[in-house]
């Protein structure tokens, strides 16, 4: 057998040859020690491995020996041997081009056959030379469809190759489907830097915003509805923007750069999604992502809050006489289609009073430090839906009867429920009217729609026992909560004009009369 | 006023002399058989340590720590133990494994790496190598069994050189503190690996560091097994009933290398040596049987063969072992695995199997 | 020139700074007369007596500890850990003092210490003689890290990390220590610190490793020569980072692959990952993987072969980045 030089631990990788212990032709025992070699740390007495023969010794004291070459040669058991004159001789040119070898492969284990055969097949490089800029999943996604990306141009933020620069969606690679980014990083970069005051320039299409024509209430009233002024066309004296023109330019365009007015995200049909509850972890909780609307709600109600000091006052309207009225006319209305609620009557008293409150009526301009007193009158009607809350606006309702105020209010309600309403249909609202319904409660704090600088909230109908003229009878009554902007309205203008919506109210017959 | 307020003393304890002669007032309550188990043991323990010394220099076990010359001290102490005492090894206490009833076989596994080896409900822990920090987790077992009431002890061996470690002392001072049911107990060897004990220690005994922390110490001479054994008895006795702990320093000596790593001809000269192989702990008992007229050659040569054949056993059982695999990385370090760790066995696993392993 | 192995490049080292600086001293367990375990200190002890290369007892907090107050009072102390695994035993003054005496002071004291020690596995040793600590030592801040993989880059290394103000942490891939030998130069050279070196260039992936792990990569490599061109970093200062020449070759192959021994989680390879991702992630054509040990502790010798880093998975891990 060939004994080779065991591996006495601890790193050691070869030793010397101090002496041999045994002869060739020697009968040795099992574990009889045979050679004395010195390593690094010490010298070691090798044992025997096996009772046998000693066939040939083919080192020399001082010769360096390798662990793992053959130390010597023994013949098991028995006797008779083998010519070992040539032995040595090999093992020595071995000796020499193992050396080489331990000196580069010090770890001798091969690799599997699959691991090597996975290595054969790689995808190579297009152009790295360290100019193209992408993302890895730009990348492969290049790779995928064959697109050498060194001659696309990037539009994405540092000049990196972005997905749309290829035509790709995130899913076509990844196989799921995930929200598609809304924007590319460069727009999201001009889409997030809200508007400056005036004075700062803003040059849309090489025309510094100075140069236009236009008040400054108008070039207030185009950032406040997103209208590009380089866009519009002055009907006014001297080609002068009025501010309907501007109006009128807002219902056919986008919103681009906002005003200092923060504007709920833009909610479609197909972009509300709804949220799935995703559970994971312990069971113990769902969690649930937002949805755009959430998500709308979400900035809008943390901005208004942080910037609006609220005050609320509450009264109490006594609707006995309008309740009646409604009960004695509603089956009739509803025979011809029409859902006679109580809001109509209070859209109605509302904007009458808003006529004559115009401060109630108005937004803020945060940076010029003025009021903006709306001479429309847009009534947001907060409607709850199954995805979150929606403000589609009746718009003009000054110049809207009750049952055509019932009539849109219907309108509205459905496409809010079919996921249907509009961009148009929820902007520009002057005022909010936010009603709890018929099963839930009385006063109440509403927060202001912000631009707006008023809300109105409206708790159920409840019988209770009033005195008049000293006696004590049940009257219907409803309670309304009117919040304001404090900056804007004060206590005293604030009462007044809910006075005027609870006279409204109490007195509707006079509302019809108009 | 300058008085002297305490006075301390250290003492040795020696049985059998170098020549096999016992002390009478000092003999152990051991009948003639039991000591000739012990013999029986010591024997069992030089020769296994003969053998796995062999192992090592053919590949076929890893480094290796020799007991050779430390029979007495680990038999002796290990025989005075009950089966439910508790029981932390350092790295050289093959001895103490054997007399423990360890597997045989077991113990040669252990020493080709194989953690499966050390797998037992038998209250010995698993050989430590960091030095000394034994000493302070065998005090916390100790403490356990003192919480519950329970009347087991615990042993803790270690070295000369364990005791210059921050954790000796702190594990001492806490077994003072609570009076801790556990047994110090110091192999003194003279040696640790190259640095002897005027290096290592500034005190002249071991035993004398039981007196800063107000415990019972003593030092024994480590070669003669009747002196240990009493001396081990004496503090499990002591533990037991509630006593506290024991520093026992066992005087011996470590007649072979450090490890199989070490050549002990760089820094020790032969005369050293062998002014201890005078006091061969082996041949200093038998020469006792030679003295009490129970000894005979044959009964030398039957012990002898009888050892012989029991270390081979275990060996041939041990080497035929087939070695561990992806399950003994990762299925113990947690008590449930948790993902990651299974994700990554099965990566191991996979590339076994694809590697033919 | 001569050929040597890393023993004897770090033996050299030591003994000619001693010789050319008095303040430069030894200590460590065995150190003197026997020279060390792995005989790495051999015969200084003959040449400069037992005052500066001592034998100290068997008490790293001591060592450690002590040695901090020899470098505060102007000695230069290389202190040995017998096995790097023994640095837990004197760890929290590592932590509460090496790598924080200068902060402490505004500068008035300083810790320049070395302490060096065999470290990482591969050679079948006994438990905790086979630990990569390389986080924790980064990890505790104010001290530098240093690897090297080759006698040359060994000697010049030590040699800079004795001259260093700094305390520096010098592990020493014992699997190493003997397996191969380099063309060393006799004299004194220095090898900076904080410079990763590229030992072999490539221009379809970079590897990053240091230690034992630099000599499998490249065999590896050049195992795989044919079918792909593989860059290697040996980063040789883990602390502080050559962040620099990784991001570079990065920008040039667009695929990373970090190997290491330590387990994966908490390894230095995630911090080396972050940083490829932070400033290359546009020049990355896949996610950068890491080939590491497992996340286990390191096992008794037998299952030694399973836990290490080998080129099996070496080679998945560049199948993986270069099939993205």
């Amino acid at each position: 057998m060939d004994f080779k030089f065991p591996d006495v631990g601890e790193g050691i990788t070869e030793g010397k040859l101090v002496a041999w212990k045994v002869n060739v032709g020697d009968s040795i025992k099992s574990e009889q020690t045979v050679a004395s070699i010195e390593t690094d740390k010490a010298i070691v007495d090798i044992p025997s491995p096996v009772r046998g023969i000693v066939e040939s010794l083919p080192y020399k004291v001082g010769d360096v020996i390798f662990v793992g070459k053959t130390l010597m040669t023994i013949n098991e058991g028995g006797s008779s041997g083998v010519n070992s004159n040539n032995i040595p001789r090999q093992e020595k040119i071995e000796e020499s081009r193992i050396e080489k070898k331990i000196e580069s492969r010090i770890y001798a284990a091969e690799p599997s056959r699959q691991a090597i055969q996975q290595s054969n097949n790689f995808s190579y490089n297009s152009a790295n030379d360290g100019k193209i800029l992408a993302m890895p999943a730009v990348r492969k996604a290049a790779r995928i469809k064959g697109i050498n990306l060194s001659t696309v141009r990037g539009s994405g933020s540092h000049g990196q190759i972005v997905l749309s620069d290829i035509g790709v969606k995130l899913s076509d690679i990844t196989g799921v489907q995930t929200a598609e980014y809304r924007y590319t990083p460069a727009q999201q970069i001009k889409q997030s830097a809200p508007a400056a005051s005036p004075a700062v320039s803003s040059t849309f299409n090489n025309k510094s915003y100075s140069d236009i024509l236009a008040t400054l209430a108008t070039k207030q009233l185009s950032r406040e509805l997103g209208v590009d002024l380089t866009q519009v066309r002055g009907t006014g004296n001297n080609g002068m923007i009025t501010a309907d023109d501007v109006r009128n330019a807002a219902k056919a365009v986008q919103p681009s750069a906002g005003s200092s007015a923060i504007k709920p995200e833009v909610i479609t049909a197909a972009s509300i999604q709804i949220a799935r509850p995703v559970s994971y972890g312990d069971g113990t909780s769902t969690n649930v992502p937002f949805n755009s609307i959430r998500n709308a709600i979400y900035k809008h109600m943390t901005e208004t809050h942080s910037i609006v000091p609220h005050f609320t006052i509450t009264d109490e309207v006594d609707v006995t006489e309008l309740y009646s009225f409604r009960e004695k006319y509603k089956e009739h209305y509803e025979k011809q289609g029409v859902k006679l609620t109580y809001l109509p009557f209070i859209i109605r008293a509302v904007v009458d009073a808003l006529i004559k409150h115009p401060y109630i009526n108005s937004s803020v301009n945060d940076t010029a430090k003025e009021m903006i007193l709306k001479k429309y009158y847009n009534i947001g009607i907060a409607t709850d839906t199954p995805e979150g809350l929606v403000v589609p606006v009746v718009k003009d309702a000054d110049k809207k009867n009750i049952l055509q105020t019932a009539g849109e209010i219907a309108a509205l309600s459905g496409k809010a429920r079919e996921r249907k309403l509009s961009l148009d249909d929820m902007r520009n609202g002057t005022f909010t009217i936010t009603s709890l319904g018929n099963s839930f409660g009385q006063a109440f704090t509403p927060i202001i729609n912000h631009p707006e600088t008023a809300i109105l909230g409206v708790g159920r109908i409840v019988e209770k026992p009033v005195i008049l003229n000293g006696n004590i009878v049940p009257r219907r009554l409803m309670t309304l909560s009117l919040s304001c902007d404090h900056r804007i309205i004060d206590g005293a203008e604030a009462s007044r004009f809910m006075n005027d919506v609870k006279w409204n109210i109490e007195n509707f017959e006079t509302l019809l009369l108009n | 006023m300058r008085n002297i307020i305490k006075n301390y003393s250290v003492e040795y304890l020696q049985v059998l002399n170098q020549e096999g002669q016992a002390d009478n007032s000092q003999m152990p309550d051991l009948s003639e058989s039991k000591i000739k188990e012990m013999y029986h043991l010591m024997v069992l323990v030089r020769v296994m340590d003969e053998k796995l010394f062999k192992l090592q220099r053919s590949g076929k076990i890893g480094t290796y720590a020799e007991v050779r010359g430390q029979e007495a001290s680990e038999v002796g102490s290990a025989f005075a133990l009950e089966k439910n005492d508790w029981m932390c090894p350092s790295f050289r206490e093959t001895g103490v494994f054997i007399t423990r009833g360890a597997p045989r076989d077991k113990i040669v596994q252990a020493w080709r790496g194989d953690v499966r080896a050390f797998k037992s409900d038998s209250r010995n822990l698993p050989v430590a190598i960091p030095v000394g920090s034994q000493t302070l987790y065998a005090a916390g077992i100790a403490w356990a069994s003192k919480l519950r009431g329970e009347k087991d002890v615990t042993i803790v061996y270690f070295g000369d050189g364990a005791t210059s470690e921050g954790d000796f002392h702190e594990a001492l001072n806490f077994a003072g503190i609570h009076k801790l049911p556990i047994i110090f107990f110091c192999q003194n060897n003279q040696w640790s690996i190259s640095t002897p004990k005027k290096l290592q220690l500034a005190s002249d005994t071991v035993a004398q560091r039981a007196i800063a922390y107000d415990i019972a110490g003593i030092q024994v001479d480590g070669n003669d097994a009747l002196g240990v054994y009493k001396a081990t008895k004496e503090a499990i006795d002591r533990a037991r009933n509630g006593g506290g702990p024991t520093l026992i320093e066992s005087v011996t000596y470590r007649m072979g290398d450090h490890t199989t790593s070490d050549d002990a001809s760089r820094y020790r000269s032969e005369a050293d040596v062998n002014l201890w192989k005078a006091k061969d702990p082996v041949v200093r008992l038998e020469k006792y049987f030679r003295n009490i007229g129970t000894w005979n050659d044959d009964y030398g040569r039957w012990v002898r063969e009888t050892c012989e054949k029991e270390v081979d056993e275990a060996i041939a059982k041990a080497l035929a072992v087939e070695k561990p695999g992806p399950d003994e990385l990762f299925d113990y370090v947690y008590a449930v695995p948790p993902k990651d760790l299974i994700e990554q066995k099965k990566i191991l696993q996979e590339e076994v199997k694809q590697r033919g392993l | 020139m001569a050929k040597i192995n890393m023993v004897q490049a770090i033996n050299e080292a030591i003994k000619s700074e001693m010789a050319r600086d008095k303040k430069v001293l030894i200590m460590g367990e065995d150190v003197g007369v026997d020279g060390g375990v792995f005989r790495v200190t051999d015969g200084l002890s003959t040449q400069f007596g037992p005052n500066r290369v001592i034998d100290t007892p068997l008490a790293e907090a001591g060592i450690i500890g002590t040695a901090v107050g020899l470098a505060i009072n102007g000695m230069k102390p290389i202190v040995e850990m017998q096995f790097i695994g023994f640095s837990y035993e004197g760890f929290h003054h590592i932590n509460h003092h090496v790598g924080r005496m200068r902060q402490r002071s505004e500068g008035s004291v300083s810790c320049p210490i070395v302490l060096r020690g065999p470290s990482g596995g591969g050679i079948k040793a006994l438990e905790l003689h086979s630990e990569s600590p390389e986080t924790f030592f980064i990890h505790s801040q104010g001290i530098k890290v240093i690897c090297p993989s080759n006698p040359y880059d060994a000697k010049g290394l030590m040699i800079s990390a004795i001259r260093d103000p700094d305390p520096v942490i010098f592990l020493e891939p014992e699997k190493l220590y003997r397996s191969f030998k380099d063309e060393v130069p006799e004299e004194s050279f220095t090898v900076p610190i904080g410079e990763a070196k590229v030992v072999r260039t490539g221009k379809d992936v970079t590897i990053v490793s240091w230690g034992a792990m630099v000599r499998l990569c490249l065999d590896v490599a050049e195992q795989l020569k044919d079918k792909v061109d593989i860059e290697i970093i040996d980063l040789r200062t883990l602390w502080p980072l050559d962040e620099d020449k990784i991001i570079e070759s990065v920008k040039k192959t667009g695929r990373a692959v970090i190997v290491h021994e330590a387990p994966r989680t908490g390894g230095y390879g995630g911090e080396i990952a972050s940083r490829i991702q932070e400033k290359g992630i546009l020049y990355l054509q896949s996610p950068v993987i890491r080939v590491t040990g497992f996340d286990v502790p390191y096992p008794q010798f037998a299952l030694e072969e399973y836990y290490l880093p080998n080129a099996e998975r070496v080679i998945k891990g560049i199948n993986s980045v270069m099939n993205f």
